[in-house]
This record gives structure tokens, C-alpha cells and sequence, in this order.
């Protein structure tokens, strides 16, 4: 299995999903034109990432790292935001492994803080939240 | 009622980025940049998504793609576009913004979570979130026009309007 790396572009975001750090983080803005294209390969990946868990139970990480710091994602992106996040929280759950989400926003910038808080409530799981300077 | 963008064309994901690019721009430094391109940005991505109409050159430049925003004296961005639309796809879409403009805040964001729990995203890679996301920006209820073109085509006009405190 390898990482999950993409780079940032004008209207898709930094991905770095390690599997072997299990540090999963998203920066930038979200908003590409073929958000199936570009979200499903990730999803993939997670189901893999998680079928890989169960097979290496003596293996379990400690715990689970999601950082997102989004400047911006349109509402088809939205919907992957959550599944993906819907993903770990499953996996956190069913495999007993904790999970932490960083939910970093520019200050002042409440319609992402809002978005942040939404999903987490969404989720029924609690973000932490950082505010960053401009 | 002063005008601060105004653009008309064939908008395709292609070269709807520079306007995206000259909002952020008009808007830079200021608090309410980030909503107005959120609207904007679902707006651009509503009529290229769902309005791979041809028209053909016999028809009225009057119905090409067009986004304006305005700013009136209470401060209140006026987001308006315009884009040729089906027939038959009119009452989906009145329904649809009807039954946004009547929910409740509370309402909406339950509509917002349900469709993003459970709506797929179809071919054209719409969620049905657009609206609502527009809805839940918008300091007043989404407005539209529809004008009959013909008996396949109409003419569909949107406002949404924006403001700082909300």
C-alpha cells in the first residue's frame, strides 16, 4: 500500500494521507470540476487503508491524525469531506482506534469555522478547532 | 445601485476561473469576499453543470450565460445570473427553490445534512447541495424569473442577495 499524495492546484487541495504515519491532512481549496474523478481514488483508498488494519490487529496505531485546514470547498466537495471523514469515524469505532480531528480556519473566517462545526455535529464526533492568523 | 462585476458568454468550467479570479480580486480585503465567492462560485458551477444547452447562433445574444453582482446603499450584494435552461427541467428546479425559500434555518440545515448524508452525486457531479448552500448564505430568499423561449428552451434569471451580517 502506498501513501495517498496529491498536490494543491488552483481548485483542488493538498492531499497527504500516510498510512504508515496515520497522519491524514487536506489544505486548500476544493472545488474540481470532476469531483468523482478526483475524490473516488481517495475513497478507494480508504476502505483499503481500513481492510489493512483489520488484517494487522497487532499493528493498530496508536491513533488517528486528521488535520483540514480548508480555505474553501464547493458543496459537491462537501460531500465528500464528510464521507471521507465519515470513514475514519467509522474506522475509529469499529476498530477501536482513536481519532482526532484538527479543524484549522483563518481568523475571522466563519463561514469555514461554521462549516467545520456543522460536520462534526453531522458526524457526532467532536473537532478540535484552531484558528490561524490571516 | 452600483455595479461591480458584470459578465456575459458561453460559461464553461474553463473560463469561468477568470471570473472567479476577478471577484476574489473586486473583493480582496474585505470581510464578505469569502461568501460572495462561495454564491458566485455555486452559481458559475450550477450553469455549467446543468445547462449544457446549445444555443445556436440565431438566438438573441440576450440568452448567453451572464453573472452581475451590484451593490446597493444598504450594503446588500445583489448576486444575479442568467442562463438558458430545458422546458422540462423548469419545474424541478421552481420546486426545489420554493421549498428552500420556505424552511426554516434550522429547516435548511437539516435539509443540508440529510442531502449530504444521503444524495448521491449524479454525472454531472452536482450534489443538490448547491442550492441550499446558496440558501444558507443568502439575507434573503432566493429569487428566479423564468422567460419562454421557446417551446423547448426558457430563459431562467436568479438573485441571490448577500450581506454581511449573516
Amino acid at each position: 500500500m502506498e501513501k495517498f499524495v496529491r498536490r494543491a492546484s488552483k481548485v483542488s487541495p493538498e492531499i497527504n494521507f500516510d498510512h504508515n504515519t496515520n497522519v491524514f491532512t487536506m489544505k486548500g481549496e476544493s472545488r474540481p470540476e470532476d469531483v468523482k474523478g478526483f475524490y473516488d481514488p481517495l475513497m478507494k483508498w480508504l476502505d483499503k487503508y481500513h481492510g489493512s488494519l483489520r488484517k494487522n490487529t497487532d499493528e493498530n496505531p496508536d491513533v488517528l491524525m486528521v488535520e483540514l485546514f480548508m480555505d474553501y470547498f464547493n458543496s459537491s466537495s462537501a460531500k465528500y469531506l464528510i464521507e471521507i471523514l465519515a470513514k475514519l469515524v467509522a474506522i475509529h469505532r469499529q476498530e477501536e482506534v482513536p481519532l482526532k480531528i484538527n479543524w484549522i480556519y483563518i481568523e475571522d473566517d466563519d463561514d469555514i469555522k461554521e462549516a467545520g462545526e456543522e460536520i462534526s455535529d453531522m458526524l457526532d464526533f467532536p473537532f478540535q478547532f484552531s484558528e490561524v492568523p490571516e | 445601485m452600483k455595479t461591480i462585476l458584470e459578465k456575459q458568454g458561453n460559461f464553461t468550467g474553463d473560463n469561468i476561473e477568470p471570473i472567479l479570479t476577478e471577484i476574489r480580486e473586486l473583493f480582496e480585503g474585505k470581510k464578505i469576499k469569502r461568501k460572495i465567492f462561495m454564491v458566485s462560485n455555486e452559481c458559475l458551477e450550477n450553469i455549467c453543470k446543468y445547462c449544457d444547452v446549445y444555443i445556436d447562433d440565431d438566438m438573441d445574444e440576450g440568452y448567453l450565460s451572464r453573472i452581475s453582482i451590484k451593490q446597493d446603499e444598504k450594503e446588500v450584494y445583489h448576486i444575479e445570473t442568467g442562463n438558458v435552461i430545458y422546458n422540462d427541467e423548469i419545474e424541478d428546479f421552481t420546486d426545489k427553490v420554493d421549498m428552500v425559500n420556505n424552511y426554516s434555518p434550522e429547516e435548511l440545515r437539516r435539509a443540508y445534512s440529510q442531502t449530504v448524508m444521503e444524495g448521491d452525486i449524479h454525472d454531472r457531479g452536482g450534489a443538490g447541495l448547491g442550492l441550499l448552500e446558496m440558501a444558507k448564505r443568502a439575507c434573503s430568499p432566493l429569487k428566479y424569473e423564468i422567460k419562454k423561449i421557446n417551446t423547448k428552451l426558457s430563459y431562467l434569471s436568479m438573485k441571490v442577495d448577500v450581506c454581511e451580517n449573516k
